[in-house]
C-alpha cells in the first residue's frame, strides 16, 4: 500500500504548544524551518557553522525557559521572535570583538529588549551553574546530583558510606554551599542575575 | 537569621517539611526578607539546572536529539543530493560522448561538413560562350539557380551529345550529390577520378571519398582511404587529412 507523508505546517501557537509540551517532531520543524536563516545570519555576522549551531540551541532553550513561565505571551511571530532572542545571544558573544560589526534583523528591532534580555540571562544564569558546579569536588558532584535527583538520603549514606544520615545530610549541605560560595563570589553572577 | 539557618529553613521548604504554621511564617519572611527570597530564587535555579530530570534539562537533551537528528538527516540528505547529482552528470556525460560520437562519425555530419558543391563556371567569356552547347549553357544556369533536377537533365543532353565535355559530367554527379542521390553520382564519379584525361580528377577523387564515408556502409571507409591516396593536389590532400 502507498502510504503518503504529509508534512504539515504548524502555525505560531502550534509550535509554542510543541515547545512547551517538549514535541521532538515540533523541534524537528523548527530546525528544518528556521535554522539556515539563523545559520546565514551567523555566518553575515562573523560567525561561523559550528556558532550558528550553538547559538540556534541556546536561543531555542532561552525560548523555552520563557514560554514555560506562566505569564508568557506571544506577541510577534515566532520567527520574529527566535530572530530576536539569537540576535541578542550572538551579540553578547561579540561583545569583545570589538571590530567586528552586527547587522540586527530588521523585523525583531521592535521588540521590547527587557523581554528577551531576560530569557537570554536566565539561560546564561544556568549555563554559569552548571559550570560553577564542575568547579566542586567529584564527590560533592556526586552528592548533590543524587540528592536533586530525589535519592533518599539514607541510600546516599550507604553509598557513600556514611555513617549516618545526618552525617550525609550535613556532607550535601556543605556542598551545596561551597556551590553556592562559588556562585555568589564570583562577579558575572551579579551581571546575570541584574546587579550589575 | 544566618546563612546555615536560611540555608535549612529553604531546603525544608522545598523538600515539604514544613508544617502548616512554619510554611506561613517562611512565606510571610519572603515578603521581609529580601535575602531569604533571593536565597531561594538561587536554590530553585539551581535545582533547575542541575537536576538531570528538570525540565531544563530534560528539553536540553530533547533538543539535543533533535539537534542531532537535523544534521545527521541533513548530511544524509545532502549525500543523496551529492549521489544523485553524481548519477546524473554521469549519465549526462556518458550520453554527451554517445551522442558526440554518433553525430561527428555520422554520415550526415561529414556531409554537412565537409560537402561543399563545386560552383558552377557561369561567368563565361563570349568565345566559350559562342561555341557551347545549348544544354550545358542552360543547364550552367539552372545548376547556378540551384535548379538541380532541371540541371541535370540539360547536361546529361550535353554530355550524350558530346561525351568529352567533362563539365557537364562532373556538374551531373555534384547535382547528384547536393540532391544527397548518391546511388547515381557515385558511378559518375568513379567513372571521372580513373580518367585523366581531363582537370577535374582530383576533384572527382575528392567527391567520391566523401561519398564513400558518407555512406551508411563502414566498410566504404577504405575505399576512401584508396581513392583519396591517388590525390595530387595539395589544398585537396589537406582537406582529406582532417578526415582520415
Amino acid at each position: 500500500m502507498l502510504r503518503v507523508r504529509i508534512s504539515k505546517s504548524l502555525d505560531d501557537d502550534a509550535l509554542i504548544q510543541g515547545i512547551r509540551k517538549g514535541r521532538k517532531r515540533t523541534l524537528l520543524h523548527i530546525y528544518k524551518k528556521y535554522y539556515p536563516d539563523i545559520r546565514s545570519h551567523i555566518l553575515k555576522n562573523s560567525g561561523s557553522e559550528n556558532d550558528a549551531q550553538d547559538v540556534f540551541q541556546d536561543a531555542m532553550m532561552a525560548i523555552f525557559q520563557n514560554i514555560t513561565n506562566k505569564d508568557f505571551e506571544l506577541t510577534c511571530q515566532y520567527k520574529t521572535y527566535l530572530h530576536a532572542v539569537s540576535s541578542n545571544i550572538w551579540r553578547k558573544k561579540l561583545r569583545n570583538s570589538k571590530d567586528k560589526d552586527f547587522i540586527e534583523y530588521e523585523d525583531a528591532s521592535h521588540l521590547a529588549q527587557e523581554e528577551i534580555d531576560d530569557a537570554v540571562l536566565t539561560l546564561e544564569r544556568y549555563q554559569f551553574y552548571q559550570e560553577k558546579f564542575k568547579e566542586l569536588s567529584e564527590k560533592c558532584q556526586q552528592i548533590l546530583k543524587m540528592y536533586l535527583s530525589g535519592v533518599h538520603m539514607k541510600n546516599i549514606a550507604e553509598h557513600f558510606g556514611f555513617a549516618s544520615v545526618s552525617q550525609t545530610q550535613k556532607t550535601k549541605s556543605t556542598c551545596n554551599e561551597n556551590l553556592i560560595k562559588l556562585i555568589e563570589k564570583d562577579p558575572e553572577y551579579q551581571t546575570l542575575i541584574g546587579y550589575e | 537569621m544566618n546563612k546555615e539557618e536560611r540555608a535549612d529553613l529553604i531546603d525544608k521548604f522545598l523538600t515539604n517539611q514544613l508544617e502548616d504554621l512554619e510554611l506561613a511564617r517562611f512565606q510571610a519572611m519572603l515578603d521581609s526578607d529580601p535575602e531569604l527570597k533571593k536565597s531561594l530564587r538561587l536554590e530553585l535555579e539551581l535545582r533547575q539546572a542541575l537536576n538531570e530530570k528538570s525540565d531544563f534539562n530534560l528539553f536540553k537533551k530533547l533538543l539535543g536529539d533533535t539537534h542531532h537528528e537535523y544534521f545527521e538527516e541533513s548530511k544524509s540528505m545532502r549525500f543523496i543530493v551529492w549521489k544523485m547529482t553524481a548519477a546524473v552528470l554521469i549519465i549526462a556525460a556518458f550520453s554527451f560522448l554517445l551522442w558526440r560520437n554518433s553525430v561527428t562519425g555520422s554520415p550526415s555530419y561529414i556531409y554537412d561538413k565537409y560537402f561543399e558543391p563545386y560552383e558552377a563556371p557561369v561567368n563565361l567569356r563570349g568565345a566559350d560562350i559562342a561555341g557551347m552547347d545549348d544544354n550545358f549553357m542552360l543547364g550552367l544556369i539552372k545548376y547556378d539557380k540551384q535548379e538541380y533536377t532541371g540541371a541535370i537533365t540539360l547536361f546529361q543532353k550535353a554530355y550524350e551529345k558530346d561525351y568529352l565535355n567533362y563539365t557537364a559530367r562532373f556538374l551531373t554527379a555534384m547535382a547528384y550529390m547536393i540532391q544527397k542521390d548518391f546511388t547515381k553520382a557515385e558511378p559518375i564519379l568513379k567513372e571521372l577520378s580513373e580518367d585523366d584525361s581531363h582537370l577535374f580528377q582530383d576533384q572527382a577523387r575528392w567527391y567520391l571519398g566523401l561519398l564513400y564515408l558518407t555512406d551508411e556502409d563502414e566498410t566504404n571507409n577504405e575505399k576512401a582511404q584508396k581513392v583519396w591516396d591517388d590525390i595530387e593536389n595539395k589544398d585537396i590532400l589537406n582537406k582529406t587529412e582532417e578526415l582520415i
